[in-house]
């Protein structure tokens, strides 16, 4: 037996490598393991995008694996769905029943019934394959709720899915709407290399309705009005062609519509007319834009606070082309490209079912989007383009992370609608708690995953490899070989694809890339050593359709959208009857001590932050009579919450922001009934491109009660 | 640091008070036999054991509040640097004054025991005054204040066994009254001195002036331990029994509360709103 | 002698509070205690000139402890190495150096019934690793060394940034030292 073995059979104490799953950023992890127990995490020094460091999250990782509220066997429903009722089977039996349901599916050549629903998913090819493979398109993500419509900006306008700022080499920061000090992603490698440039006396401006702990340190926060970063970012723009501060050999040689972007479009967005609208003065627009523009490298780096707006897709654009337009794509200190390398197929590789997708894209409602998770189940509660059978939900939770959940949970609960519900799930999410059938999931210290991805600040391609660091607690399995063993059983030509253990399946996946497996396993980490390039767009061009930079965008115009990065006001934000009756903007953030909704079972990180609290400013609340701490409703167009307040210099006037995390329901004791979920004020209306929901767009009215 | 939780509870409130009753009743009542001869003879008599029992009560409650009450012994070990230890050695040979005095009545031992009965109560005040980071208590006066406490308390409980027993000991009334009204004042300039210090000490005196702790300081300690045992000793002394009673009622507050607002002093972002420090 | 401790930069933490959560889990400290913890300092003034800053606050290895002097048992020392540590079979849990430390650093451990406190992590250093709240601190705010060695890493940063200590007037003489934001 291995080293590594004899760890995980309890026989030995150690360490072992594996990959943190707090948040998606991927550190590498050191779990030091003690008679088959995980007692604490350090960062693994290898890993040199997180360099053996971790955040608080990631710190606490092992009351994850030993939350005694985890879902510790497989259950099923036995009262009416969301009663609570459970009985719980043996996975034998769980398994066989939904083995007999797909079967069912599957003879009745209904395949494309099956969705599978999953959200921050570490094996989407595993679980694309299985989808595929049964014969179902129906396998979606969760990127409409994350940043997709920033995804989409940077494809079609530098042709990479996730640049990353070269934080650590930049002189001259911008971030907007990206809170590189307390979140994002990666955080704990971008945040690191941020705090050491601002150690080398790089400037940082942070554009951002709230004072977060990016604002804190930086040299300059510019409170912004949500929604109008594009009015901002255009008017620096203008000023940098304007002033002729711009990079013309850049632009000849590599743009696509710069002479007209620069004729008709940008003319109009003067740092006057910027000031009016996003509440930032005109000299100082002017000024940022000269620094920017004159210090090199600079960097404007932009996350959902830009995108997550139903104007978002053109403001990223925006913010893209203010990097361009200074000549620091992919450039030392610039905003450069990803380095990934990507995870080879494994053969046989199931063909995609050629069925329209329920969420609508590819349809003319989201014609370019690769994601619309917001529409899965409102379609399915309309029939529409067909009715559906079995949701297999998974790392997903509708009933809590979208907005107006009620709309969801209506459709989740219909056994009209949807007929038969497995969740595969650690915890009793808000979503799980209304399944048929739980199938108790390992967490992240007791599955594999191979994880390729762009988050990369070496811009040097990784390879990451979580593994078991301990056996599974409880009854749970790990979802890949659940998946497995049902596809086996299901079989109907399904079982073809998953002939691999769970094991030889990733291996297969790095045949044909450099890294080798016994390195990965050793050191839960593979870094190509080539040294780093940047500029690569000069050899290969860009990764657009017309590989250059594309401020026009040909697929953006043919398909009805504006081709050029623009600013356009958010459309009920203009409406005077709406404004009057909801005279604040809501927008919701990260702090550093939660991730999404899944830390808040984490006695730990709740004693640094157990509840939310509507943040507003001191003026709007003297204004409105409210003191701090007293409780307020918080009602919108489409909901209505009660939550406390905090009276804080810290956020601008006529703005009101809400954290994320708290508002639970269900999911565990610790959990339950902390704070409130802003979602069930926010309405879901989306960027209509990247069909991100504009989770920032909401208007609220603040009254006492 | 643990957040917002006493650091000591009510044992060691109780142990503070029960010394000092114990250790002022033998020491006050010894002094009043050295100055007023053989009619204080069976009051002497009973604050012997009032001291050597009081005592060991409180030294068991402070045992029992111990983490490793079996290790309990080690507290005299470190008497070169430690006020506890120090005072671990005073309170034992206190007790064994008392008990001493109890097997043969002689002067001498009541003499040092004198001695040893003020050493132990005001100890109880040096054990908390020493203490630099906490301005409420780093004072000479917290001594004084218990000593005088211990004093009044004392003579409060010689006075109500006295009286259960039998024994005449209407003296004991203008005695204590006196101390009361010496005890007044110090709280008093206790609390001007204090509301004029550092924040920390000030915070700690609007605490009991009129924060978290005003009901138990004004009804408790003021009016119940210290004005209307002061009305009721100077009116009559057949209700002088029920002004003892309250004495020692106050007595135990007047630790207690000094105990619980004692606060750290103040780093940069810490604040006394959350709770105890 | 040497001295070992920390230098904090308060310019570069970033309140995250990734020390506080990597102490407790390392050292297995209780919910509602801390060794390590994260003071929030303002914010101060008006929309929008504001300013804030996190002040980690830990043991702050002094070289005149309280918590020492006041022990009545002697169960607390200063090591060979300048580290103020409890030895866990002398001390009675009596709590009074808890009341003497007025950084409010120790914290009383109930199933051991016994006062605890940062020893800088002596079992993890034993295994050739640094501190844990060291070794997470991802702003690379925290600076583990010997200060009183003038060509430490740590030595250094409190040279160059004119490094403080806090409460100096108590005269307990911290050896963890500050650098300001």
């Amino acid at each position: 037996m291995t080293q590594y073995e004899e760890i995980l059979a309890g026989r030995q104490d150690g360490y072992v490598t594996s990959v943190c799953l707090q948040c998606v950023s991927s550190c590498g992890i050191k779990v030091k393991v003690e008679a088959g127990r995980a007692v604490a995490i350090d960062g693994n020094p290898l890993d040199p995008n997180s360099k053996g460091k971790l955040c608080a999250k990631g710190q606490a990782g092992i009351m994850q694996a030993y939350d005694p509220h985890r879902v510790k066997h497989p259950l099923e429903r036995v009262g009416p769905r969301g009663s609570g009722q459970w009985r719980r089977i043996s996975w034998e039996e769980a398994l066989e029943k939904i083995t007999v349901r797909l079967q069912k599916l599957q003879n009745l050549g209904q395949s494309e019934k099956l969705v599978f629903y999953s959200g921050r998913n570490m094996m989407a090819g595993y679980t694309t394959r299985f989808t595929h493979a049964f014969g179902s398109p129906n396998h979606f993500n969760h990127d409409s709720l994350c940043a997709s419509t920033r995804q989409t900006a940077c494809m079609e306008t530098v042709g990479d899915g996730w640049p990353l700022p070269d934080l650590e080499h930049s002189r001259y920061i911008i971030l907007l709407g990206s809170n590189r000090l307390e979140a994002n992603l990666p955080f704990v490698a971008g945040a690191q290399r941020l705090v050491k440039a601002l150690g080398n006396k790089a400037k940082l401006v942070v554009v951002d309705p709230r004072f977060n702990e990016s604002a804190v340190k930086a040299d300059e926060w510019l409170p912004i009005i949500p929604g109008t970063d594009g009015a901002f970012v255009m008017g620096l723009i203008n000023v940098i062609i304007t002033e002729e501060l711009f990079d013309r050999d850049f632009m000849e040689k590599w743009a696509v519509g710069f002479e007209q972007f620069a004729r008709e479009i940008v003319p109009q967005y003067t740092p006057e007319y910027a000031s009016n609208i996003c509440g930032i003065p005109v000299a100082t627009i002017e000024r940022i834009a000269h620094e920017f523009a004159t210090t090199k490298p600079a960097v404007a780096d932009s996350l959902r606070g830009v995108a997550a707006h139903e104007n978002g897709l053109a403001a990223s654009r925006a913010v893209l082309m203010l990097n361009a337009l200074v000549g620091n794509i992919d450039e030392k200190g610039g905003l450069c490209f990803s380095t990934a390398k990507g995870l080879s197929a494994v053969d046989p590789v199931p063909a995609v079912p050629s069925q329209q997708k329920i969420d609508l894209t590819g349809t003319e409602r989201f014609p370019l989007a690769d994601s619309a998770q917001q529409q899965i189940l409102p379609s399915i509660g309309a029939g529409e383009p067909y009715p559906i059978d079995t949701i297999i939900f998974y790392h997903s939770s509708p009933a809590y992370s979208m907005p107006e959940p009620e709309k969801q949970i209506e459709v989740i609960k219909d056994e009209g609608k949807v007929p038969f519900i497995v969740s595969i799930d650690p915890f009793m999410g808000e979503t799980t708690a209304l399944a048929d059938i739980i199938l108790p999931e390992t967490t992240y210290l007791e599955r594999h995953d191979l994880i390729s991805w762009p988050f990369a600040f070496e811009f040097q391609s990784y390879f990451w490899l979580r593994k078991p660091v301990i056996k599974p607690v409880h009854e749970a399995r790990e979802t890949r070989e659940v998946l497995r063993e049902l596809a086996l059983k299901i079989g109907g030509g399904m079982e073809e694809y998953f002939q691999d253990t769970v094991v030889e399946y990733m291996k297969k996946e790095l045949e044909g890339t450099e890294a080798n497996w016994e390195e990965l396993l050793k050191n839960g980490v593979w870094v190509d050593q080539n040294p780093r390039q940047y500029r690569r767009y000069e050899a290969n061009g860009f990764g657009t359709k017309s590989g250059k930079l594309q401020i026009y965008s040909e697929n953006l115009a043919v398909h009805g959208f504006e081709p050029f990065p623009n600013y356009h006001p958010v459309k009920h934000h203009q409406d005077g009857a709406k404004r009057s009756q909801y005279p604040f903007k809501l927008i919701t953030f990260k702090v550093n001590v939660h991730n999404q909704s899944r830390t808040a079972n984490i006695p730990q990180l709740m004693e640094i932050m157990d509840q939310n609290y509507l943040e507003i400013n001191s003026h709007d609340a003297s204004k409105l009579g409210i003191r701090d701490a007293e409780t307020v409703r918080v009602t919108s167009e489409t909901g209505q919450i009660t939550i406390p307040v905090k009276v804080t210099e810290k956020i601008v006037s006529g703005v009101v922001g809400i954290s994320h995390h708290f508002g639970h329901t269900t999911y565990g004791d610790v959990a339950r009934g902390k704070g409130v979920n802003p979602n069930w004020v926010i309405a879901c209306k989306e960027e209509p491109v990247g069909a991100l929901v504009a989770f920032n767009d909401t208007m609220v009215r603040i009254e006492r009660l | 640091m643990s957040e917002h939780k006493p650091i000591w509870d009510y044992r060691v409130a109780a142990y503070l008070f029960l010394a000092g009753v114990g250790a002022g009743s033998f020491a006050i009542s010894g002094i009043y036999y050295f100055v007023l001869g053989e009619m204080m003879q069976s009051a002497v008599e009973i604050a012997a054991w009032l001291g050597l029992l009081l005592v060991a009560c409180g030294t068991f409650l402070l045992v029992s509040d111990l983490g490793q009450p079996v290790r309990f012994w080690r507290v005299l070990f470190n008497i070169k640097s430690s006020v506890m230890s120090f005072g671990a050695w005073t309170i034992s040979i206190f007790m064994l004054l008392c008990f001493l005095y109890i097997l043969w009545g002689n002067t001498t031992v009541l003499g040092l025991g004198i001695l040893f009965g003020m050493a132990t109560a005001a100890y109880t005040g040096v054990l908390l005054g020493i203490l630099k980071g906490r301005p409420f208590w780093n004072t000479s006066l917290l001594p004084v204040l218990f000593l005088v406490s211990a004093f009044s308390t004392g003579i409060a409980a010689v006075h109500l066994i006295a009286v259960s027993m039998g024994h005449n000991l209407n003296a004991f009334r203008f005695l204590d009254a006196g101390f009361v009204m010496v005890e007044l004042l110090l709280l008093f300039f206790y609390l001007v001195i204090m509301k004029n210090s550092t924040v920390e000490a000030s915070r700690s005196a609007d605490e009991l002036i009129k924060g978290r702790f005003s009901r138990l300081f004004w009804g408790g300690v003021i009016t119940v331990g210290l004005f209307i045992p002061l009305v009721l000793h100077l009116l009559s002394p057949r209700i002088s029994v029920l002004a003892s009673v309250l004495v020692l009622i106050g007595g135990y507050i007047l630790r207690y509360s000094i105990l619980r607002v004692g606060n750290r002093t103040l780093l940069p972002g810490e604040s006394f709103e959350a709770g105890w420090l | 002698m040497s001295q070992l401790a920390l230098v904090v930069d308060l310019k570069k933490c970033i309140s995250c509070h990734a020390c506080t959560v990597a102490c407790k889990m390392h050292n297995g400290i209780a919910l509602g205690d801390y060794l390590v913890k994260v003071l929030n300092v303002g914010p101060k003034g008006n929309f929008p000139n504001i300013s804030k800053y996190g002040l980690p606050k830990s043991c702050m290895q002094c070289k005149k402890p309280p918590c020492e002097s006041v022990c009545p048992a002697g169960a607390t020392e200063i090591n060979s190495q300048g580290v103020v540590i409890i030895n866990e079979t002398k001390c009675v849990g009596c709590k009074y150096c808890m009341a003497a430390c007025p950084y409010g650093a120790r914290i009383f451990n109930e199933s051991k019934g016994i006062v605890q406190k940062c020893d800088l992590c002596a079992s993890r250093r034993d295994e050739g690793l640094e501190p844990a709240c060291v070794q997470t601190c991802l702003a690379g705010a925290r600076v583990f060394g010997d200060v009183e060695d003038p060509n430490s890493d740590a030595s250094r940063l409190i040279n160059l940034r004119q490094g403080t200590t806090l409460l100096p007037h108590l005269g307990t003489e911290p050896s963890v030292y500050y650098c300001h934001p």
